[in-house]
């Protein structure tokens, strides 16, 4: 039955007139399309896709298939054991005990800070990543980047030998061809081209360099890169520094487009102490911090906001200007222009706030948000007196701190001059990653000699002379700094893999014929600017640790601006007002492949954005007023053109999005990335322009009348409309703090139940909570997850299929109006439910039930029914429709965890609480003769959480922290009414919004009971 | 009474061609199950050649080495550990040095490539055995490894069936010995023997209880054991699949 698809005018009266109900999970959910219904009704769709177009199927037919089906079901389990074989070292290596693994202190290098991490070992081959507790920008979690990095080091597409015009040399011939180039010139006409350079022991490398070769110029370039913030910071430091935030002490944050939670130098960190003064359960609730934000573009940190303001940048400087003359930074006027009444009482309520949290306040503006807002940011901040209590200044992280932008554009036009004889270029791609207009590649070509030092034989070594294959940072020694100038190390785990050559050891080979190892290196670097005594001890103490303590930057005394005077007007770009006929686009990286350097990494492409749950692709992200304006549906291809450059993006819509901006994201498109991300997504770097990298004030958007098919999970394993998200304002929940239960449906009870209680034999009896008031849904645990259980990857098409197999994913919710809606988050995975509806469907027992409260899941058994998806209500099994893992090629093999089965095609699989964890603390417990500790088993997902929203127990011992959650008013579990009993409980979500903004008031369905008796089966 | 009529004699060939397939089916199903369990298929006794003879009759039985002596891990790692090239060079590079037979020896040192013994106690790879709590909690190696100290060749003394492993996860207290005696090589009666020396467990206690339950619950109903006749040590073995399959 075709349905006619509704409008957004139709979505937006049909949210207006609904009751009861008020969380939404996608405009196709409202709309209730019949892609949308389809999905929700067949567990997984298109799976029998191959009977049904045969629909004259006869019965002689129907007899063959079922006979062959079972003849092939039979006969893969007519295998006898292979013969294997045992092979012991020859000497046995210190430390390593085999089926034991070793975790080392590393440090992974990431736009402008590295974060250090502990790798775990296997017998040499690091399985696992997780975030180094000691280190302050890791604080033991990481992000899925961070997560991801070890499936990078096995990837088979790196690039392995060292070429010259596309034909395999030796780095030595390289090595002798540069120093006789460098010896001959003195370095005239040489360049290098570096990425942000945060390594001191390579910054001091490339300076030797220079001083031998005095004409040599440095250059740097990253994609995405903060040279507005370093506009903003000389106009009111009169000199670039790096703020350090301390949220701990910050109780009301305002957050200019700024993405304080996502990848940003130590994030990790603002995250945990942003939330940490969230968790309403075990925390002071007046103590509670309140978050507004006003934001072009939809980020993660604006889905957390108490308050969320979404502005286009001429908008958003409006209100940033408004609100710094209310705070007492003088100035004259920036932009022209009037605030509406809204944004005025939004302003002046956002301003009384900060002004009564005047010490313990914030402003944060984002490295690419417009200039003179950040520089008001700064400013605001010396007038609240947060300067020195919620702000620090150091001096920067990175090493020769230059505007990237300027300096790229600098040896585009020397190249073009024909002033460059050679160009050497460490660990960056150029040709992809700048803006079109610089011609880069073009320019390339007047060069002679060029060398392109890199993981992967990428765009600009396809453009180059040289290639230089680089190594992983999991397999070489170097060094970096935090985000707060902590030192930090970097060693390997691995011998390199694809012959590659430390970066270290490259710059050596320029200056000096005689070999040095990257170990020897650094370890000089550091040799030769300590003090101390008893060198060694200290160097083996920061390679154990990952890090050496106490050498963070000292705060800096700095002179701050708070007035700016008429002439200062035109230093800073200021934004103007879009035309009716014009749309601002904004340009992001992406969440997951940043600017393209992780598009050939499975588990970063396969991903669901935040917000989007967009895999595989980019597209660009427009408001439901921009949809209806265009008349776009999702996936409908448009033309976005900034005057020169045309590119066609599909259209995905993102209720809440600014109206006056729409948004495109970096890092697709690319051509020489590898096997998985070549031809992925659409070039959005041909937008950019050198002056305006990140907002296009004047760009036209235009519908092809084509349509282009995205996978988002965005309406995959619906659990249709429930009352799975539970959230009040912090007024309510001191008013009613058993909110969550008001929606209870019907009484529960084991005596309501066919089956015999589980006999809960054993002492331990494991449960989880995930506190919603934390978790800020950036992804971190499904790649966590991904990595520890040996999750495969299965690809775009079979993600649309709605075959993707995470065992956690992360659910949005939107409340209330589609153009300004409050999102929730929800990580969601096996319940492990007491009564699991799953365990009496299985014909041959290959789900069961263990005396630890586990719902466990016997792959041996398993034939592949899928009966106990279909009978799971949380839609958490996954069913391996075709043999996604790969177990045949080596580095697969090398990668995958080897606690932890790689399953086969025809398999069901699901979270499993990493019952591998707790079998691992049950026999180091039991062998010590002792219980297990309350903390001791630490899941994948919770380890990793910066939020530290997952907690997980023993809910039999009462002392435990989850047992003392789940006590919690705020506990509820989904979906109880079914009577599953889930052993994962979530706790409800308080917000804290200004009640003087508070523009509806709380409705009654909020607090009080509703009778819900179309839900049936429910005594009220 | 005779029929009326005739039967034909194509009914009969029918009848008897119908029971004959059914026992055919039957005689496969019993012939793959007798397959399944017979040493063909579980190996049991199966010698298999090294690439050194290496013999523990001569090592363990006469010798009397320690099994840790070699396989290092076994009381602390899941993997019991196979000895390196330089354990056995330990005494082989006096010993026995010039032997043809240690030439793959001498040879692994050589060219510092490992020697590959061939896996005699070979677990399907589902399965996720540990072998440092067994060893923990007083199960010995000649439990499962068999008579190591009379074997020239080793070759399995257990099938290594899921039922095999579950029957002593069912009943562990038979197999189960003090600490020291864990890597003695006398045989499981007078293992099983020895715990009967042990203060007695009050009847009472959780740990009894727990072992009450637990008969109720699995315990084979002909098999019932009546719990005072062993004496008990705390032990918590687990039954769930996830214990070893995951």
């Amino acid at each position: 039955m075709a349905k006619k698809k509704m409008t957004i005018q139709q979505i937006r009266a049909k949210l207006q007139n609904r009751q009861g109900e008020k969380f939404w999970r996608s405009l196709d959910e409202l709309a209730e399309t019949e892609e949308f219904n389809q999905f929700l009704q067949e567990e997984y769709p298109h799976g029998s896709a191959p009977m049904t177009a045969k629909e004259d199927l006869s019965r002689r037919d129907f007899l063959k298939l079922m006979g062959a089906s079972l003849v092939m079901t039979m006969l893969p389990g007519c295998s006898r054991q292979p013969l294997e074989k045992i092979v012991p070292y020859v000497t046995a290596p210190e430390e390593i005990i085999p089926g034991k693994p070793l975790y080392f202190a590393t440090s992974m290098p990431f736009n402008g800070s590295s974060t250090g991490l502990l790798v775990e070992s296997h017998m040499g081959r690091p399985t696992k990543i997780e975030g180094n507790p000691e280190h302050v920008d890791s604080l033991g979690a990481t992000s899925a980047i961070h997560q991801s990095a070890v499936l990078g080091l096995y990837d088979p597409d790196r690039s392995n030998q060292v070429l010259k015009d596309g034909q395999a040399d030796s780095i030595n011939n390289l090595y002798r061809f540069l120093r006789k180039e460098l010896k001959d010139s003195e370095g005239k006409g040489v360049r290098i081209l570096t990425d942000r350079i945060v390594s001191p022991t390579l910054a001091s490398q490339i300076r030797q360099v220079i001083k031998a070769f005095p004409g040599i110029k440095w250059h740097q370039h990253e994609a995405i890169h903060s040279d507005d913030a370093r506009r903003a910071q000389q106009m009111v430091f009169g000199e670039y520094v790096d703020p350090i935030y301390d949220f701990k002490r910050a109780r009301t944050i305002l957050a200019l487009d700024s993405n304080f939670m996502d990848n940003q130098p130590g994030h990790l960190r603002y995250t945990r102490e942003f939330t940490a003064r969230r968790r309403v359960v075990d925390s002071d609730v007046n103590q509670m911090n309140r978050l507004y934000a006003i934001e072009s573009s939809p980020t993660m940190t604006g889905a957390n906001a108490d308050h969320l303001m979404a502005k286009n940048s001429y908008r958003m400087t409006l209100m940033v200007c408004a609100l710094a003359q209310q705070i007492g930074v003088k100035f004259p006027a920036i932009v022209d222009g009037k605030l509406s009444n809204e944004e005025i009482k939004w302003v002046h309520v956002v301003a009384e706030d900060l002004i009564k949290h005047r010490g313990e306040s914030l402003v944060i503006a984002g490295d690419r948000a417009p200039q003179w807002v950040q520089a008001l940011a700064h400013s605001m901040n010396a007038r609240l007196d947060n300067v020195s209590r919620t702000v620090n200044y150091i001096q920067p992280v990175a090493s020769n701190p230059q505007l990237l932008q300027e300096s790229i554009s600098d040896l585009s036009q020397a190249m073009e001059k024909g002033d460059v004889n050679t160009l050497i270029m460490l660990n960056t791609n150029p040709v992809y990653t700048t803006a079109r207009e610089l011609s880069f590649e073009t320019h390339l070509g007047k060069v002679s000699n060029t060398v392109h030092f890199g993981l992967y034989r990428d765009e600009t070594a396809m453009a180059c002379q040289w290639h230089v294959p680089s190594m992983h940072f999991l397999e070489m020694f170097s060094d970096g700094r935090a985000s707060d100038g902590t030192v930090t190390m970097m060693q390997p785990l691995i011998h390199p893999l694809y012959n590659g050559i430390s970066v270290h050891e490259f710059l050596h080979g320029l200056i000096s014929a005689d070999a040095k190892t990257a170990h020897d290196i650094v370890r000089d670097y550091w040799k030769s600017t300590s003090k101390t005594v008893d060198f060694e001890l200290v160097w083996r103490k920061a390679l154990h640790d990952g890090f050496v303590a106490r050498t963070a930057f000292k705060p800096k005394k700095v002179q701050m601006r708070v007035e700016f005077a008429a002439d200062d007007l035109g230093k800073l770009n200021r934004p103007s007002s879009t035309k009716a006929d014009q749309i601002e686009v904004v340009i992001n990286p992406d969440p997951a492949v940043w600017d393209g350097r992780f598009a050939n990494n499975g588990w970063l492409q396969e991903l669901p954005k935040p917000l989007t749950k967009i895999t595989w692709d980019n597209a660009l992200l427009v408001s439901p007023a921009t949809a209806e304006k265009y008349k776009l549906e999702n996936e409908d291809m448009v033309e976005v053109s900034n005057g020169k450059v045309r590119v066609s993006l599909p259209v995905w819509i993102v209720p809440g999005h600014c109206a006056q901006s729409v948004s495109a994201y970096l890092g697709y498109g690319r051509k020489h990335s590898g096997a998985l991300g070549n031809d992925k997504g659409f070039n959005v770097t041909k937008l950019q322009t050198a002056e305006h990298q990140w907002r296009l004030s004047g760009a036209t958007i235009s519908k092809l009348g084509i349509k282009y098919g995205l996978a988002s999970t965005q309406i995959h394993h619906s659990m249709h409309g429930r009352e799975l998200v539970r959230s009040a304002s912090l007024d309510e929940y001191k008013h009613h703090p058993d909110f969550a239960h008001a929606h209870a449906h019907g009484t529960q009870g084991y005596e309501l139940s066919m089956y015999p209680q589980h006999p809960d034999r054993a002492p331990h009896q494991w449960g989880m909570t995930v506190n919603l008031n934390q978790c800020v849904g950036c992804n971190a645990c499904v790649t966590a997850c991904q990595s520890e259980n040996n999750t495969p990857v299965v690809g775009k098409e079979e993600v649309r299929r709605g075959r993707e197999m995470h065992w956690i994913r992360v659910d949005n919710y939107y409340e209330g109006e589609i153009d300004q809606p409050t999102t929730h988050h929800q990580p969601v995975m096996c319940m492990h439910c007491e009564n699991a509806p799953c365990e009496p469907v299985c014909p041959v027992q290959a789900t069961g039930h263990s005396d630890e409260g586990l719902n466990e899941m016997t792959y041996n058994r398993c034939v592949g029914t899928r009966y106990c998806s279909n009978n799971c209500p949380y839609k958490v099994r996954r069913f391996n429709f075709f043999q996604y893992a790969d177990k045949h090629s080596e580095p697969a093999k090398l990668r995958s965890n080897p606690d932890v089965t790689v399953r086969n095609r025809g398999v069901m699989e699901k979270c499993t609480f990493c019952v591998q964890r707790i079998n691992q603390a049950r026999i180091t417990a039991k062998k010590e003769n002792r219980d297990i500790k309350d903390g001791e088993v630490v899941t994948a997902c919770q380890a990793v959480c910066p939020a530290e929203a997952i907690s997980f127990g023993n809910i039999r011992d009462p002392q435990s922290e989850v047992s003392r959650l789940k006590e919690s008013p705020l506990n509820y579990g989904l979906l109880t009414e079914l009577n599953t009993f889930p052993r994962l409980s979530y706790l409800a979500r308080v917000r804290n919004p200004n009640p003087k903004l508070e523009t509806h008031k709380p409705k009654a369905a909020h607090v009080t009971v509703h009778d819900h008796s179309e839900h049936g089966g429910g005594k009220h | 009474m005779p029929y009326p009529f005739r039967q034909p004699i194509w009914n009969k060939i029918s009848v008897l061609s119908l029971l004959l397939a059914a026992g055919t089916v039957a005689l496969l199903g019993f012939m793959g199950y007798s397959y399944v369990r017979s040493p063909i298929y579980t190996q049991v006794g199966k010698e298999k050649q090294q690439p050194i003879p290496f013999s523990h009759e001569l090592h363990v039985g006469q010798l009397q080495m320690d099994c840790r002596f070699c396989h290092t891990s076994v009381e602390n790692s899941s993997f019991a550990g196979i000895p390196t090239t330089d354990t056995c060079l330990k005494c082989h590079s006096v010993v026995k040095k010039d032997s043809p037979l240690l030439a793959p020896l001498h040879a692994s040192k050589a060219s510092n490539m490992p020697i590959e013994w061939v896996r005699v106690h070979d677990l399907p790879d589902h399965v996720y055995f540990d072998h440092s709590i067994h060893v923990n909690k007083g199960i010995g190696c000649v439990t499962c490894h068999g008579q190591i100290d009379q074997m020239e060749v080793v070759s399995r003394d257990n099938t290594l069936l899921m039922k095999w492993c579950l029957d002593c996860h069912r009943h562990p207290e038979i197999n189960r010995r003090e600490p020291k005696d864990v890597f003695d090589m006398v045989t499981g009666d007078s293992g099983s023997a020895r715990m009967t020396n042990q203060a007695q467990v009050n009847p009472s206690s959780d740990d009894m209880s727990t072992y009450v339950r637990f008969l109720e619950e699995f315990a084979d109903k002909d098999a019932q054991i009546n719990p005072n006749q062993y004496q008990l040590q705390k032990v918590n073995r687990p039954m769930n699949c996830s214990a070893c399959h995951r």
